[in-house]
């Protein structure tokens, strides 16, 4: 068998191992960033203009007599049994809200990914067949617009084609906490637009780039069809650059979940963040930095170990060792 | 150095995307310049009747307080250029010294330089960023500061890269044999050879930070109002999309038009090197 | 087993030549073919007239240097243009049939099952995403129409065919994890694959060590002969189409020069640039000093002269005048020539070597003594200098040869300070070099370097006066700085070359003029020891041949030591007074050169001299 499954198995825990080690720095910078870089955690947190008493009830309530690395692990301790703290402004504890609100984001993150490969990718084989054409460069001026601008622009174009004029979606997506899933389709649109430009770029090069390969010579002159050369021999190829570029996708996808949120108000962990940062409650804004993160950080993983099993080079080189 | 800029700038505008781009990029930046001394109104006036349509004496309406929207729009440029080149010449600074430095000696120092850069790297920015100018404030210098941070890992990766792959040919070793100091090598042998490499990073660099800095001011994390910045423009201005929809419009046609000219003269360096490495040496 | 050695009668004894005559089975014939590249300044004809005629059972040699037009021809005969290509004349045909105008579906079915091609670089045309079984039983399955199971069979007989190696486990490899000799050898079992009636093969050996090269050809010389295949082999070396050819037709400025059997041929050659490339050729058998051929060759076809007259040392006012048509000297042979008539069977005008073989004079200059290098830690570490020593003496030429992974370009760079050895001493001049840190300024200036490829050893972004300068402004203290642009045109002039090169940016050279400006680099500092580190490698043959006497005419006037290390035997021998053999990092065997190569005294230095082909046969 020449799929060295020990290797790749090492290699991913390798990976998780660090993976598990970002989260963790994040958790610490963004406690630390929170809690011990301002010179007054309750001016920061409440303002100057806070009355002493707020701000004895404020330590109360965080523990902020409690020296720092003991109330860090404590916190950090709290996370892995799944209790998140409870929230300054509310004082209702924050799991359930988080919880609920990831499977919204995660839905508006999935459908988003899975729209704008499936209609960057057939496009990307399609311009690079035909690079240079009128196709091609329509096609291409298109994603190179789209995915040069920032996500709230492209938001606002759509809610000016969609709702101002067209009059065909609501503005504000809070129903979907209602399962009302016409909610959904501007906040994916809007994403969709910005992750299949920046996947279609990165596809195309990959296809052209992997076309004009000398291997793609011996295939034309073994006699066989361009279909055959396209499906058998370059995709191959080209997957590789492919999901590198969906996974990276995914790290700007997450950040434009925060402005999509936020713009067509759509009950997801963005909103959430924005909302505790404008409110400055410091227990939600660290535990959706450390949910966001991980997130991430497992897209990453999942991108990561798709590489290594797709392309054969790495595998051996994973295999022999460190060089 | 006035030698190479000419040549660059010709290498941009050998091709229709980068004319464009350039033209795009240009004009942005002369709005965002020259606009104070054209605006008919300060940026705070209030220089007639709330949520006007456009008239002869007010070409773009006034917004809700009664401002003119042109004269906000010609003065809300200057955030949107000065901070995000401030953080890119940061981050090149910062990243590209010790890019230089560890893609030619290599060994344990990069090892460790680049396993610290992946984590970096890893960890979603407007997060990071969000964090930090809460736990700091949102002055523009944390903005700078902060977004510049930011993508020093990344120009470090990159110009590892480059450095490490000049750094396998042979004119770098002919320069050791010829006992050249390592500063000399970097700036005479290394350094030449990936201002290429360098200019296509630094305007992508730029059209992220335009994109990563007006999202900020958009989501009222950056500037603060009263600036008329082009971000904050069109947050404020949502709520009469519908009605005088021109408020949000205008600031974010001018966004986009900065940011995809940056994007196309980027664009523009990029393929020019792609197609120079295979004729070789013609960089 | 033991092989005959190529260039002797062996393989070619006892051959039967299938068929003759026009029009036979399997025979490929190539009728005036002409074709242009097309560009924004009209178009430039590269391959103009070309008649070839391959027979079957027999292998038909293309011969030439870069840019003469051989590959493009062999392509577009096959219907294969290159982008911006157009054929403007001339057919092909296969079997009688015309194959040039074929529409693209016609022309795929004749690409899958009658006519293969060979790449130069197996590694590259071989798909890395796909393991080597499945690659070769797609041919068998699409193209041959086999079902799977008979598929895997004929893979693994094509495999054993080609003497690859425990073939069943190859199947299941990717390209990346062979080498490269095996990897042609999978290259040449896919040609076989569709039972092809022709095969092109272009420079497939390039690249791999001579004894790896002399198994593949020898494997392919039986193979097309069993099979009675039409077999087209493209190369710029001669020697080795001597070796396996049995015609041979000599490419020069996009036209055939001259074609005829190869023996014969290259016995009595009858055009002056046939006769300028054997000249070029140096020889492990004999000891001759190649000359290399002034000027460059024009890159296109030339129509109102000869392409060759302004290099030729037989020219006169004609063939300058009239472009000289190909005329049949006899039933066999062509020249393209206005005076081969008069001219005959050319002689040869290379120089033997004269001197007598000195011993070993002078004091030693450089000493390595017990010298282990290695790459790479732990389980990956390699040992790449095994305890080596030697020495060479002052003003002596001394000959490092061995097969890549020998060590010897690896000693080169621990001399020079670019590795930092893990054991073992090097002194210069009695003193020993540090192993690590800096050396002095006069052991900077003393020890230069001149590296294999001139595009990665020149700076790109650095005129030619820059890049001499650097070393005069670092080395030369007896020259002040108004003189400098003085010393940077004698350097040049030194090499040949014309001074006003020095603004010229290292792309808009050529090959050969980028390594004579690395030459004079290395030669302005006027060092004590130059290193050659394959500096004649990758270089057109008559280029090398410059470059030879270019580096032997530097040595003798500065009176330089040179370390010339080199895979090529011949053109160590054409150099070296005295020659150090590696193998695996260890010397097997050194002596002085005529000893060495006349009476060699270890095995590995006999099999490495037999594997090497000669243009005239054993002698």
């Amino acid at each position: 068998m020449s799929v060295p499954w020990i290797s790749i198995g090492g290699a991913v825990l390798r990976r998780t191992a660090l993976a598990a080690l970002t989260v963790w720095i994040v958790s610490l910078g963004v406690f630390s960033a929170l809690n011990i870089l301002p010179a007054d955690p309750t001016t920061a947190a409440l303002g100057p203009e806070a009355t002493p008493e707020m701000r004895a009830a404020y330590r109360r309530l965080m523990n902020l007599d409690v020296p720092p690395v003991p109330r860090y692990l404590r916190w950090a301790h709290g996370m892995l049994e799944g209790d998140f703290g409870v929230s300054v402004v509310s004082r209702n504890p924050i799991a359930p809200e988080l919880a609920q609100r990831s499977v919204f984001t995660g839905v508006l993150g999935l459908a988003s990914l899975l729209l704008s490969v499936l209609l960057a990718l057939p496009l990307a084989v399609l311009s690079a067949r035909r690079a240079g054409r009128i196709l091609d460069v329509a096609v291409s001026a298109f994603a190179i617009a789209v995915s040069a601008l920032p996500e709230f622009v492209v938001a606002i174009g759509v809610v000016v084609i969609f709702v101002s004029n067209l009059r065909l979606f609501p503005v504000s997506s809070n129903g979907i906490a209602e399962g009302d899933l016409t909610a959904l389709v501007l906040p994916v649109l809007t994403l969709t637009l910005g992750a299949a430009a920046y996947v279609f770029r990165h596809a195309r090069v990959s296809v052209i780039e992997t076309m004009s390969a000398p291997y793609v010579r011996t295939a034309v002159l073994n006699g066989f069809s361009p279909a055959r050369i396209l499906w058998f021999h370059v995709m191959p190829n080209a997957a590789v650059v492919v999901v590198n570029a969906v996974a990276l996708n995914a790290i700007t996808l997450l950040s434009g979940v925060i402005v999509v949120e936020n713009v067509f108000g759509y009950p997801g962990l963005g909103q959430l963040l924005v909302q505790a940062l404008n409110a400055n409650d410091f227990p939600k804004i660290e535990a959706v930095a450390v949910v966001t993160t991980t997130l991430l950080v497992v897209i990453n993983l999942l991108a990561d170990s798709l590489v290594l099993f797709l392309d054969p080079r790495l595998r051996t080189q994973v295999a022999s060792g460190p060089r | 150095m006035g030698r190479a800029v000419a040549r660059w700038v010709s290498i941009v505008v050998g091709g229709i995307p980068g004319r464009v781009g350039l033209g795009l990029a240009v004009g942005a930046l002369a709005v965002a310049v020259v606009g104070p001394f054209l605006a008919p109104y300060g940026y705070t006036t209030l220089a007639g009747p709330i949520l006007q349509g456009p008239s002869p004496t007010h070409v773009l309406g006034t917004d809700q307080l009664g401002r003119d929207v042109l004269s906000r729009i010609l003065y809300g440029g200057r955030s949107v250029i000065i901070l995000p080149a401030c953080a890119v010449t940061l981050a090149f600074a910062l990243g590209g010294a010790l890019g230089l430095l560890v893609g030619y000696r290599g060994g344990r120092l990069d090892q460790l330089v680049t396993r610290a850069a992946d984590i970096l790297m890893s960890i979603p920015p407007l997060l990071l960023v969000m964090v930090l100018v809460i736990a700091l404030g949102t002055s523009d210098v944390v903005l700078i500061a902060t977004t510049g941070i930011w993508f020093t890992p990344r120009i470090v990766r990159i110009v590892r890269a480059a450095t490490a792959s000049v750094c396998t040919k042979d004119y770098v070793l002919a320069a050791r044999v010829r006992g050249e100091s390592t500063a000399s090598i970097l700036w005479n042998e290394v350094t030449p050879n990936i201002t290429g490499t360098l200019l296509a990073e630094l305007a992508l660099r730029l059209n992220y930070a335009i994109i990563f800095i007006t999202t900020l001011n958009f989501l009222g994390l950056g500037v603060q109002p009263p600036s008329s910045d082009w971000g904050l423009m069109v947050s404020e201005g949502r709520a009469f999309l519908g009605h005088r929809p021109l408020i949000s419009i205008m600031p974010a046609v001018m966004i986009g038009a900065l940011a995809i000219g940056v994007n196309l003269v980027s664009d523009q360096i990029a393929v020019f090197l792609a197609r120079n490495v295979q004729t070789s040496s013609r960089l | 087993m033991s092989r005959p050695p190529p260039g002797s009668d062996g393989p070619r004894a006892g051959r039967v030549a299938l068929g003759a005559g026009r029009g036979s089975r399997g025979e490929f014939e190539i009728r005036d073919l002409a074709v242009a590249y097309a560009s924004d300044s009209g178009h430039t004809p590269v391959v103009g007239g070309v008649s070839v005629r391959v027979r079957p059972g027999l292998i038909t040699g293309l011969a030439g240097e870069s840019g003469s037009g051989k590959t493009t021809a062999a392509l577009s005969a096959i219907a294969y243009l290159p982008a911006g290509a157009r054929r403007l004349g001339g057919e092909a045909l296969l079997d009688g049939q015309s194959i040039l105008d074929l529409d693209r579906v016609a022309l795929r079915r004749l690409w899958a099952s009658k006519i293969s091609y060979v790449a130069q670089d197996a590694g590259a045309a071989l798909n890395p995403a796909r393991r080597i079984g499945s690659q070769l039983e797609e041919i068998l399955t699409v193209n041959r129409g086999l079902p799977r199971a008979a598929a895997r069979l004929r893979t693994a007989e094509l495999l054993e065919a080609v003497r690859l190696p425990d073939a069943a486990r190859a199947r299941r490899r990717y390209p990346h994890e062979l080498s490269g000799g095996q990897l042609q050898r999978i290259a040449i079992a896919m040609a076989l694959a569709p039972d092809p009636r022709l095969i092109i093969f272009d420079e497939p050996t390039t690249g791999l060590d001579v004894t790896t090269a002399a198994e593949v050809i020898a494997m392919l010389g039986g193979l097309i002969r069993e099979r009675g295949l039409a077999a087209i082999y493209i190369s710029h070396d001669l020697a080795l189409l001597a070796a396996i050819s049995d015609e041979l037709v000599v490419f020069y400025a996009g036209e055939v020069v001259e074609s005829g059997p190869t023996r014969e041929l290259l016995r009595t050659p009858r055009h002056p640039y046939t006769r300028a490339l054997l000249d070029a050729l140096p020889s492990t058998r004999r000891a001759l000093r190649p000359r290399g051929i002034p000027g460059l060759p024009p890159g296109r076809v030339v129509s109102d002269r000869c392409g060759f007259a302004s290099r030729c040392s037989h020219a006169d006012a004609r063939c300058s005048r009239e472009q000289p048509a190909l005329v049949a000297l006899d039933p066999d042979r062509r020249v393209r020539c206005v005076r081969a008539g008069e001219l005959g069977v050319l002689p040869s005008e290379a120089a033997s070597i004269l001197e007598p073989v000195r011993a070993r004079q002078g004091a030693p200059i450089l000493e390595v003594d017990r010298l282990v290098c290695e790459y790479g830690q732990g389980a990956g570490r390699i040992v790449a200098v095994d305890d080596v020593s030697l020495v060479v003496r002052e003003r002596e030429v001394v000959g490092l040869v061995g097969e890549s992974g020998s060590g010897k370009s690896t000693i080169g760079r621990a001399i020079t300070g670019l590795l930092i050895p893990r054991s073992g001493t090097i002194r210069w001049r009695g003193q020993e070099l540090p192993a690590r840190g800096r050396r002095t300024p006069a052991q900077y200036r003393e020890i230069q370097i001149i590296f294999q490829n001139p595009d990665s050893s020149l700076n790109p972004r650095h005129t030619v006066g820059h890049l001499i300068g650097r070393a005069v402004a670092l080395f030369r203290d007896d020259v002040s700085g108004s003189a400098g642009a003085d010393v940077i045109a004698e350097a040049l002039r030194e090499v040949q070359l014309d001074p006003t090169l020095m603004s010229r940016y290292p792309h808009q050279l050529s090959g050969g003029q980028k390594q004579r400006v690395a030459m004079a680099r290395a030669f302005v500092a006027r060092p004590r020891l130059v290193i050659c580190d394959e500096i004649i490698s990758g270089q057109d043959v008559s280029v090398q041949a410059t470059i030879l006497e270019l580096v032997r005419t530097l040595q003798r006037e500065h009176e330089t030591t040179l370390l010339f290390i080199s895979h090529d035997l011949a053109a160590v021998r054409s150099i070296a007074q005295y020659v150090y053999v590696l193998q695996g990092g260890r010397v097997q065997e050194h002596a002085p050169t005529e000893q060495l190569f006349e009476a060699p005294g270890a095995e590995y230095t006999r099999r490495l001299l037999a594997a090497v082909p000669e243009p005239e046969g054993s002698a």
